[in-house]
């Protein structure tokens, strides 16, 4: 039956002691105040590796060498079609305007005719991929993008099937990805946040904060919300009333008396790993605000990136931000592009055109732009870039307002980076784009394939919470290995 | 992925059992011994009667033979031409067993040489719910008889393992961290300077009677309610909003909160407590307390947007599997979709159980006790007649109002009486066409065009009504409960791996085996029908089972309230897990002790004071902190209490000791949730803003962080920072973490800062203008002590440049503030 990996019977106090006091012996409790029980032999997170330099992850991962060390998770929120972007569907232009097969489900159970798509299609690259005109920019990267194309989820309702994308089951109360990932491989920043989510600025998804939560995991894998501008983290800014020698002060005053107060307590490293935490907190204060500070970056770079156009600007602050926070070993990255309620999001139920005219030229060139600089500075082989939404949308029309509902049952999803296999395409749908009928992917095979690329053996990460062994991939998952190098 | 062909395997069924040659002795034997439990642990859940995925069913040898549309799987004598083989050894897809860890060699061979031995069958294997519940089982520590109670004290317990090591109890704490630490672990507070003084005083003259007399105060204290019920409240996954996209808000979630700070400040029997949420609508019908007890079963989050049965049945979960970590620390849970992989919970017996549930529906009851409630709907029947009776000289001054207008308009025109007479009866088209306007009079209209007596009158009748309206009865507050849609239970069934649509059998309601008597009648809690028949009677029958120490659960949720109580004194449970007493549970580190302690609960009449008396009373409760590298030696997880460690705080008792030191702290109890301050941004993470926006903090805001709105959606940055739960799930130990982010909430948040500011006003009014009595009285009221002198001293040279809020804010910000001591 199932195996156990053996306990970490070490106590942390003791284990603590050994790695020496000190900024290391933090990313250490990451690891050890973990009730779960790790394969780790080695911490990866003790890796050292100068920050910004880019290439050969020095880091032994957890369970094996990883391909990627960091994560970029471009989540369309609201759900984005397939057969309008990048897996046209030829047989749906023959059939618009007929009727739809027997016994779709759909959410709104409003099946109105077949829809072909309203763009135009061109192949690009070596792999001759098809994408819609509304996407230039991106399109010239598909060697660099590996296609799942029928990935399918467990619902056709946002929250839940959110949640399956991001926690791995779609009911709330479940780690995210970022969070096992945090908890996983612990951190190679000791300045910054490991696991850092950006959302759109007409608000985040549906669940909110649920999305990227730490559910049974320790809070300390929870994501930090960051905006793209200004103060990035809650309570980061010092009080009004407060300035720089004030606050100096404060840190000093309060590490004499708390450093007299462990005299009285010797080896209670958790006191310890407070009156470090004020230190590293602070750091923090200075680092975060360079971080995303994009007047360092050249107008070139700007330009890249997408920042002089109006349409593209909030994204592609985002993502330029991103690659700054992967240059300083943050982990993982979440993008949100879409906010809101309906056509504010990736939700075309009212205007299938209205909404991609809208939402396509927000991202095409600040993803077309990460592509591009991520590979430039050699930060593609070890950069994970990921992208897709909670589900996709349906052949057909939604009534008659010529939107599309939500279809989970076959969508598409790609990533790039990271030992993914540039230009691989795995699975189809059917000729309409309704189901997946070949290599169909699960959201666990998603998250294998993902953890497996950062290092780690997805069946055994593991966290026993009210007695069981929870994981990312619940009791399945296969990693694809189809779409990798 | 494969077509089930369970419509054709009855009739396999009744074919005769293939006599058995003799020479098969030795796979016989191979077949008993080795290949039975391999097939029974690994591969009949799928591969049965009743759901053979891939045709393969191998609860017999003939539907194990069987040649289906993929052929055989096993061919006798040949393991090479068995595809079975291929599948399990993974040379062949899909890999079996599936998606589970490859059976390893020796399980391999012995299932390849049993089909050389021609695969010989000793008898069929049973299809369903492999897992028997055993007598061993039931000899679990947690399950088995409570043992008689041996009479020795705590410290007689854990002297005897100590001194077994060698080791001694630590010195006892000096009498100012004793009452500190009394006071936050009962109230959350920390002690006020007088109740310090007062304290020492009382200490001077007799130690024992001072503490006695101590936890007698904070036993009483109403904020003992507030801290404790919290503790219940994170397992019952309290929260005042449903989760999911919409997160519904349920402002009628709160009495249940309320009525369980109530039930532990009036020590509301703990056998009782806990009937009462899985019953308290059929156990005390009519009493608005019973009904809002009930809100531990819809407390849950819940899917609003959508009616599926996966939703209910999730729905369903989420009550059984609170339940079991919250009062049984079972995770039933687990057996959702399988027989529990450690624990004795076949799946059976969570669908069983699941039953009791199955027929309810969430209402809001009136939490008003049925005469008020009636005196209520009197008066409110009284008053609606009231007004209609007051409108009515108000509807008849429009009709008049309305007919001078029209008289008045009319006039003005130039039209014949004749003319006037067609338009009114509406007999000539063109004119009403052209004049049709002047008849129509809107509400606003009338208002303008009303001359001063007709206005003079309108106001007098509104007056009299706006009078009534002052008198309206309030509706009563409701509480959202749960009830029975009916007598009669609805039907329940066994659902393959917690598929809904993959009902198996029909159950009936039915406890735990591993407990005792499973059906309601045996173990002696006949389901009998309530509320004048039109309640199931199937919860009250749960709830007896629930807490009843001989036949039903109640010596096992003794051991996990003690050890309960024994957590939350200590930081840590007796056993480490509270939620869990399953086997994968590490065993109690004082079995014995244990056992003692649920005894004392339950002849204690399942008082929960008692309990804290007994081991707040306790040497090993009143120990110093004395850790030293020996002990680490010894006893470096300290299972053995050889020391105190100190405890970080919860969220709640570190803004709460801010709110109480800083003197800003509103002691209002129960009532509708509060929403303080919180930034924008953290309003800003979901799809629609679940939180006012611009909130300006104050008395009404500066409440106990119990009342604090919890929005599944929203949680409070700063609290969520401090390990606030998520309210997802029942949550019966919190972590503990140290991050950055605890530390950039206490030197920059605004709440921080605001209190720090009125917590420097306060100094400055009370100990007045020296700066030393400033400081001396601010240690005072956040840590319990004065300064040393070194402390003193450094304080008073950090305020020749900073600010006395300054110093606050490194006050609030100390271990010592932060750490139960």
């Amino acid at each position: 039956m199932t195996e156990f990996p053996p306990r970490i019977t070490t106590s942390r106090r003791e284990f603590l002691r050994r790695a020496g006091s000190g900024l290391g012996s933090l990313a250490l409790t990451d690891l050890l105040l973990r009730d779960g029980q790790l394969h780790a032999q080695e911490p990866i997170a003790q890796s050292t590796r100068p920050f910004g330099k880019g290439g050969g992850v020095k880091a032994s991962g957890l369970h094996y060498e990883p391909k990627a060390k960091s994560v970029i998770y471009l989540f369309l929120y609201g759900g984005p079609s397939a057969m309008d972007t990048f897996d046209p569907k030829p047989t749906l232009d023959r059939l618009d305007g007929q009727s739809p097969p027997e016994g779709i489900d759909t959410f709104f159970k409003d099946n109105g005719n077949l829809m072909k798509s309203p763009y135009t299609f061109k192949q690009y690259g070596e792999s001759g991929r098809w994408v819609c005109n509304l996407l230039p920019h991106m399109a010239e990267h598909v060697d660099d993008m590996a296609f799942l194309q029928a990935v399918h989820c467990a619902s056709n309702n946002h929250a839940p099937a959110l949640l399956h994308l991001n926690c791995g089951l779609p009911r709330v109360g479940f780690p995210s990805m970022g969070s096992w990932l945090s908890y996983g491989l612990g951190s190679e920043t000791q300045d910054l946040p490991g696991f850092i989510v950006m959302y759109d600025w007409r608000g985040g998804p549906i669940a909110g904060p649920q999305n990227w939560g730490t559910g049974f995991l320790p809070s300390r894998f929870q994501a930090t919300p960051f905006r793209a501008g200004g103060t990035p983290i809650l309570n980061l800014a010092r009080p009004e009333d407060v300035g720089e020698r004030t606050q100096r002060a404060q840190l000093d005053l309060l590490a004499e008396i708390n450093e007299r107060h462990l005299d009285h307590h010797p080896g209670q490293t958790d006191l310890e790993a407070r009156i470090e935490s004020y230190e590293l907190a602070s750091r923090m204060q200075l680092a975060a605000p360079k971080a995303i500070d994009l007047d360092q970056e050249s107008e070139a770079t700007k330009e890249l990136y997408g920042l002089n156009d109006k349409r593209s600007e909030y994204f592609g602050k985002q993502c330029l931000a991103a690659r700054r926070l992967v240059e300083r070993g943050v982990r993982t990255i979440q993008l949100y592009s879409g906010g809101g309620h309906q056509q504010e999001s990736w939700d075309a139920h009212y205007g299938l055109k209205d909404n991609m005219d809208l939402h396509c030229p927000e991202i095409d060139k600040p993803i077309a732009g990460l592509l591009t600089d991520l590979k430039q500075r050699g930060l593609l082989d070890s950069t994970l870039v990921v992208w897709g939404g909670e589900f996709g949308r349906m052949p057909m029309s939604q009534g008659s307002n010529g939107g599309r509902d939500h279809n989970p049952d076959g969508f598409l999803m790609w990533m790039a980076g990271g030992g993914t296999k540039g230009g691989a395409s795995y699975g189809e749908t059917d000729d309409i784009g309704w189901q997946g009928v070949e290599g169909r992917t699960s959201v666990n095979d998603v998250h294998a394939t993902i953890l497996h690329l950062m290092g780690i053996n997805h069946e055994k990460l593991t966290y026993r919470f009210n007695g069981r062994d929870f994981r990312l991939t619940d009791v399945a998952g296969r990693v694809v290995n189809e779409i990798l190098v | 992925m494969f077509p089930v062909l369970s419509s054709f395997l009855p009739l396999l069924l009744v074919l005769p059992q293939e006599p058995t040659p003799a020479d098969t002795s030795e796979g016989l034997k191979l077949f008993e011994e080795r290949v039975r439990p391999i097939l029974q642990n690994n591969c009949v859940e799928c591969h049965n009667t009743s759901q053979s995925k891939g045709e393969f069913d191998l609860s017999t040898r003939e539907s194990l033979l069987f040649e289906g549309e993929f052929g055989a799987w096993v061919i006798p004598g040949e393991p090479d031409e068995s595809e079975l083989l291929y599948l399990i050894d993974h040379a062949d897809k899909p890999f079996m067993p599936k998606d589970a860890p490859q059976l390893s060699q020796e399980d391999r061979d012995a299932i390849r040489r049993w089909i050389e031995l021609d695969a010989p069958y000793s008898g069929p294997i049973a299809e369903q719910s492999g897992l028997q519940v055993t007598e061993e089982d039931r000899q679990h520590w947690a399950f088995r008889t409570l043992a008689a109670d041996t009479g020795k004290s705590i410290d007689e317990h854990l002297k005897h393992a100590l001194t077994e090591r060698a080791l001694k109890m630590g010195p006892e704490a000096e009498p100012r961290q004793l009452l500190r630490r009394l006071t936050l672990d009962l109230t959350g507070l920390p002690p006020t300077p007088l109740a310090m003084k007062r304290f020492l005083t009382a200490w001077e003259v007799d130690a024992e009677a001072a503490y006695d007399a101590a936890i007698e105060r904070l036993l009483s204290d109403s904020a003992y309610g507030e801290r404790w019920g919290r503790h219940w409240l994170d397992a019952a996954r309290y929260a005042d909003s449903g989760g999911y996209e919409f997160d519904v808000e349920r402002p009628d979630a709160w009495p249940y909160r309320d009525w369980v700070i109530e039930a532990y400040n009036q020590d509301l029997p703990y056998d009782l407590f806990l009937r009462l949420q899985l019953a308290g609508d059929e156990l005390m019908p009519g009493d608005p307390s019973a009904h809002a007890a009930t809100g531990f079963l819809t407390a849950g989050p819940r899917i609003t947007n959508q009616q599926t049965i996966q939703n209910r049945y999730d729905e369903l979960d989420d009550i059984v599997a609170t339940m079991g970590s919250s009062m049984l620390g079972v995770t039933l849970g687990c057996a959702r979709c399988h027989d529990h992989k450690f624990d004795p919970i076949p799946t059976k017996d969570y669908y069983a159980i699941l039953g009791a549930f199955k027929n309810t529906r969430r209402v809001k009851q009136p939490m008003l006790p049925a005469d008020e409630l009636s005196e209520y709907r009197d008066a409110k029947a009284k008053y609606d007649e009231e007004i209609r009776a007051t409108q009515h000289p108000l509807e008849e001054w429009k009709k008049r109002t309305r007919a001078a207008i029209v008289e008045r308009r009319l006039n003005k025109l130039d039209l014949t009486e004749e003319q006037i007479r067609s338009l009114l009866a509406e007999k000539d088209p063109a004119l009403s066409e052209k004049y049709g306007d002047v008849l129509k009079i809107e509400d606003r209209q009338l208002e303008e065009e009303a001359n001063e007596t007709e206005l003079a009158e309108k106001s007098r009748y509104e007056g009299a009504i706006n009078a009534l309206k002052q008198r309206e009865p309030r509706a009563p507050q409701r509480v959202l409960s749960i009830q029975d849609k009916g007598p009669d239970p609805e039907k329940n069934w066994l659902l393959a791996r917690g598929n809904p649509l993959d009902p198996k059998g029909e159950l009936e309601l039915a406890f735990l085996q591993v407990i005792g008597p499973a059906s309601p009648e045996e173990a002696g809690f006949p389901i009998q029908r309530k509320v004048n028949g039109r309640s199931s009677g199937q919860r009250s029958s749960l709830a007896a089972w629930m807490t009843d120490v001989g036949q039903g659960a109640g010596r096992l949720v003794a051991r996990v309230e003690a050890n309960r109580i024994w957590h939350h004194h200590f930081g840590v449970g007796l056993v480490t897990t509270p939620g869990d007493f399953g086997t994968m549970a590490d065993p109690p580190s004082h079995p014995k002790l244990l056992d003692d302690l649920a005894q004392r609960l339950i002849a204690g009449g399942w008082s929960r004071k008692a309990l804290h008396r007994e081991i707040l009373k306790s040497k090993t409760y009143r120990q110093a902190g004395q850790w030293t590298p020996e002990l680490e030696q010894i006893d470096g997880d300290n299972r053995l209490w050889s020391y105190r460690p100190p405890v970080r705080l919860e969220a709640e008792a570190i803004r709460d000791s801010i709110l109480a030191a800083s003197g800003s702290l509103n002691r209002k109890m129960g009532g509708p949730g509060i929403r303080p301050w919180i930034h924008p941004d953290a309003i800003a993470t979901g799809s629609t803003d679940k939180w006012p926006k611009g909130v300006v903090d104050g008395p009404a805001t500066w409440r106990r962080t119990v009342y604090i709105f919890q929005r599944r959606s929203v949680l409070v940055p700063t609290l969520e920072t401090f390990d606030l739960p998520d309210a997802a799930q029942s949550c019966t130990r919190r972590n503990r973490t140290t991050t950055p982010t605890q530390a950039l909430a206490m030197l920059n948040n605004p709440f921080v800062r605001e209190q720090s500011k009125l917590f420097a006003t306060r100094l400055e009014r009370e100990a007045g203008e020296d700066r030393a009595a400033q400081v001396r009285l601010g240690f005072e009221l956040t840590i319990g002590r004065p300064p040393t002198e070194q402390e003193l001293a450094a304080c008073l040279s950090f305020l020749t440049d900073e600010t006395l809020a300054d110093l606050g804010q490194v006050l609030f910000n100390l271990n010592e503030f932060l750490y139960l001591p």
